[in-house]
């Protein structure tokens, strides 16, 4: 039995896992399910070795664990098969195999290579071809080889980090087969997984995170994927003093592919996991339209991290004619809209000169918001505008979003988090391998977050 | 004292530290050589500060060293890494002569002038290959300028030896001296010092102005530090790169140009100098600050005719000094800089 009992890790002053106690019983298949952003790849991490808990304890047959490295971890028979491939793709197949082992002696003659990889495909019953370079392998192969990999070791613990995001369905098939062969031999497997389907058909016992919180651990056999939408998802009352938009009918965007339309003064949400379209999305509507823009990853595309607040607060408006005049700065003009951005939106920081990067992430996304809701625009796009904030600057950016929407504004909210949706939206469509699906119109003014999430794990609503 | 001026402070102490550290280790490795370290000292002190003359000397180094430091200074802060000044100091040098060829006889101030717009053209040509070739075929600069100097250096050969050529010089390998006119005045007789300090050192603070206070700076800068920003905030980043890469290169041609000009008034089949990879050592210590270039060059100046002057010293324990200690240092300093402070060099966006 390897348990985790009463693990919390905290990032700053943000939680990630919250008192998370979770058994894992040798012979069987325990899927972590829970939406991104709920802690599955921290206590993942925390598992391998890659973090430590703040408090918490890991116990392996009643023997504490102390795992401060992946090393750790291997030596306990932890093996990890990460999200991303760590492979060599100039090598062979065997080469990557044999790859980070001790070598018995000075010399690796390329016929033990080959025989050791061999060796291990045979005991793990996993096919692989030992002489291809890795970079001519489709993707589903290259995961068997990171299999191999781990598991030419004594594994008795097996963690699969969202395995089947890259691969085909036939290659879903394949993989689960290899699990269930592994199942049978008594190795302990954890899959973690935002998939519902995928979680049904392969898993034995179903641990649901919500928002760094354990919120149950099932037999699967009782629990239908619209069971495990309802608990990944939650039981969510959009709160009652929600004022819904006033959408005035006149068009701010209007996009073909894939299509749609937002009009003034409504908050259009598109609910999805991430990596289903919302990247290709956000860069349509951004080269189309050019909107205000909240992007995902603010220190990539809305900071220079190492200019000062006062240049990134006019970074997208310097050549208007109040900050420039033929060719030159205004500074006193520059620094008067920073200083008026920084006291508007509760920018803290050592101020206006200072680098950006000096500020922290809650600050730095106000510089963000504010630099972009402040020219007044018709249409702004915001993709997880909060994520990694906390409360009070989550809602904080909130109520600028609907101050900004009551002003006019159509707003484009793409999230994949779904309290934030239905807090905000006035309309919701579901984006799943880059489609989108208006999600069922409510009756009561309430949206029906149970078919949001089952439409957000590619079931039908 | 505010965030950014400890960020400065510590930047400024850094770079001493750096060239202090280049001078130490320097002078270890002259005690290693069996020489005394403090006799070094003093002739080194004596040979680069002894007197006016002697520090005029060194200012002479450094003038084609502000200016390509310069250069070099605003290709890096917008994120191009060039690293060809050397050839495109050359081809401004050649531009230059070319025209003082074309036009020698002419109102001087005319002629002077198109000597050095000549030099500036020189280089931006050379830099310009390099530009489009990153831009529409996406060959790196870092590869495509250090290939393209041993390009410039043998096309500046086969000019000088042919159309160039001065048919009475020895080997037949040599410039005609340029005319009067397309010279640059001299300052400073006992050390040949000329007109051209004044233009390098005022082009320092005119770079200053150009990426602190003007739009297209701010966009260089920003093109430089995270281009995905820059270009989400509709700054047009390819087109950024190749006009900064050509006024980079145009610089480095004006280096050239003023070098010529100035101090040699002709040039050799052999005249690549160096100063094109020492001065990626000036823009280094003087962490991209237009204002630093100056007493960064001046150092590295100093460090040149200093061991040149070591030789030269009439000390009989001196003699036979090896110039490369030069390199030693200027190798030293460069990687205590990297070291001691990370720079921005190659560290475009953000560290994650």
């Amino acid at each position: 039995m390897l348990s985790l009992s009463k693990i919390t890790k905290r990032f700053g002053s943000a939680v990630a896992l919250e008192d998370v106690s979770i058994a894992f019983e040798p012979g069987s298949v325990h899927a972590v399910l829970g939406e991104n952003g709920a802690g599955k790849t921290t206590l993942m991490r925390i598992l391998f070795g890659l973090l430590q808990p703040d408090s918490g304890l890991i116990t392996l047959n009643g023997l504490r664990l102390e795992l401060r490295r992946p090393a750790d971890a291997q030596r306990a028979g932890i093996g990890m098969v990460h999200q991303h491939f760590k492979l060599v793709e100039q090598m062979t197949v065997a080469e990557n195999i044999v790859l980070g082992e001790r070598a018995s002696g000075r010399w690796l003659p390329r016929s033990a290579v080959r025989q050791r990889a061999l060796e291990a495909a045979r005991r793990t019953g996993l096919e692989i071809e030992p002489d291809r370079r890795v970079e001519e392998l489709s993707v589903g192969q290259r995961q068997r080889v990171e299999l191999l990999k781990v598991l030419q070791h004594e594994v008795s613990t097996l963690i699969l980090d969202e395995p089947t995001a890259v691969l085909t369905p036939a290659e879903v098939e394949q993989l689960f087969a290899a699990v269930r062969a592994l199942r049978g031999r008594g190795c302990r497997i954890i899959f973690i997984s935002h998939k519902l389907a995928e979680v049904s058909a392969i898993s034995d016992v179903v641990s649901v995170l919500r928002r760094g919180r354990l919120i149950c651990t099932e037999a699967i056999g009782k629990l239908s994927p619209a069971d495990l939408a309802e608990r990944m998802v939650g039981e969510r009352l959009a709160p009652s003093e929600r004022q819904p938009g006033r959408a005035s009918g006149e068009p701010v965007l209007e996009l073909r592919e894939p299509p749609l339309s937002v009009r003034r003064g409504e908050v259009v949400a598109i609910a999805g996991v991430d990596g289903n379209g919302q990247q290709e999305l956000t860069r349509a509507i951004v080269e189309q339209a050019w909107p205000a823009h909240i992007a995902d990853d603010r220190q990539r595309e809305a900071l220079v991290l190492p200019m000062n607040v006062a240049e990134n607060a006019i970074l997208k408006r310097h050549e208007e004619a109040e900050f420039s005049r033929c060719g030159w700065l205004r500074r006193a003009a520059i620094g008067a809209f920073a200083e008026r951005i920084v006291r508007e939106f509760d920018v803290r920081g050592p101020g206006i000169r200072s680098a950006v990067g000096a500020l922290s992430g809650g600050n730095q996304q106000k510089l963000v918001v504010g630099r972009e809701l402040s020219g007044k625009p018709t249409l702004i796009v915001a993709a997880n505008p909060t994520r990694g904030l906390d409360v009070a600057a989550t809602q904080f950016v909130h109520g600028r979003l609907l101050a900004a929407r009551d002003e006019g504004a159509g707003v484009v909210l793409i999230s994949a988090d779904l309290d934030e949706i239905l807090l905000l939206a006035d309309r919701v469509l579901v984006i799943y391998a880059g489609r989108l699906t208006p999600a069922p119109p409510d009756l009561s003014g309430v949206f029906d977050a149970s078919a949001i999430g089952r439409m957000m794990a590619g079931l039908a609503a | 004292m505010t965030a950014a001026g400890r960020q400065r402070a510590t930047a400024l102490a850094a770079s001493l530290g750096a060239a202090a550290g280049g001078l130490l280790v320097m002078l270890g490795v002259v005690a290693a050589f069996g020489y005394d370290a403090r006799d070094v000292a003093r002739a080194f002190g004596v040979a680069v500060a002894g007197s006016w003359d002697r520090f005029a000397a060194v200012l002479l180094v450094a003038c084609p060293l502000i200016v390509i430091g310069l250069a070099l200074t605003l290709a890096f802060r917008c994120g191009v890494w060039n690293i060809g000044a050397e050839g495109q100091y050359l081809l401004g040098a050649l531009g230059a002569a070319v025209a003082a060829r074309l036009l020698a006889r002419g109102p001087g101030v005319l002629v002077l002038s198109a000597v050095l717009a000549a030099g500036l053209a020189g280089g931006a040509v050379w830099a310009g290959v390099a530009a489009v070739l990153k831009r529409y075929r996406g060959v790196q600069e870092v590869l495509s300028t250090i290939l393209l100097n041993f390009v410039a250096i043998q096309i500046a050969a086969i000019i000088v030896r042919g159309w160039l050529v001065d048919a009475h010089s020895a080997d037949r390998d040599t410039t005609a001296e340029i005319s009067a006119a397309a010279t640059l005045s001299i300052l400073y007789a006992p050390a040949g010092l000329h007109a051209g300090i004044v233009i390098a050192i005022g082009l320092a603070p005119l770079l200053w102005v150009f990426l602190e206070r003007t739009t297209w700076g701010f966009r260089t800068r920003a093109v430089g530090l995270n281009p995905i920003a820059a270009g989400l905030a509709r700054i047009p980043v390819g087109r950024f790169g190749v006009g900064t890469f050509v006024m980079s290169g145009a610089l480095a041609g004006l280096a050239g140009a003023i070098e010529l000009s100035g101090n040699t008034h002709y040039l050799t089949a052999s005249y690549a100098s160096g100063y094109g990879y020492t001065a990626i050592a000036v823009a280094l210590l003087a962490r991209l600050e237009p204002l630093g270039v100056i007493p960064a060059a001046i150092f590295f100046a100093a460090l040149e005719t200093g061991v040149r002057g070591l030789q030269k010293s009439p000390d009989p324990a001196l003699a036979g000094f090896p110039t490369v200690l030069t390199q030693v240092a200027q190798g030293v300093v460069i990687l205590a800089t990297v070291m001691l402070t990370r720079t921005r060099l190659g560290g475009a966006g953000r560290a994650r």
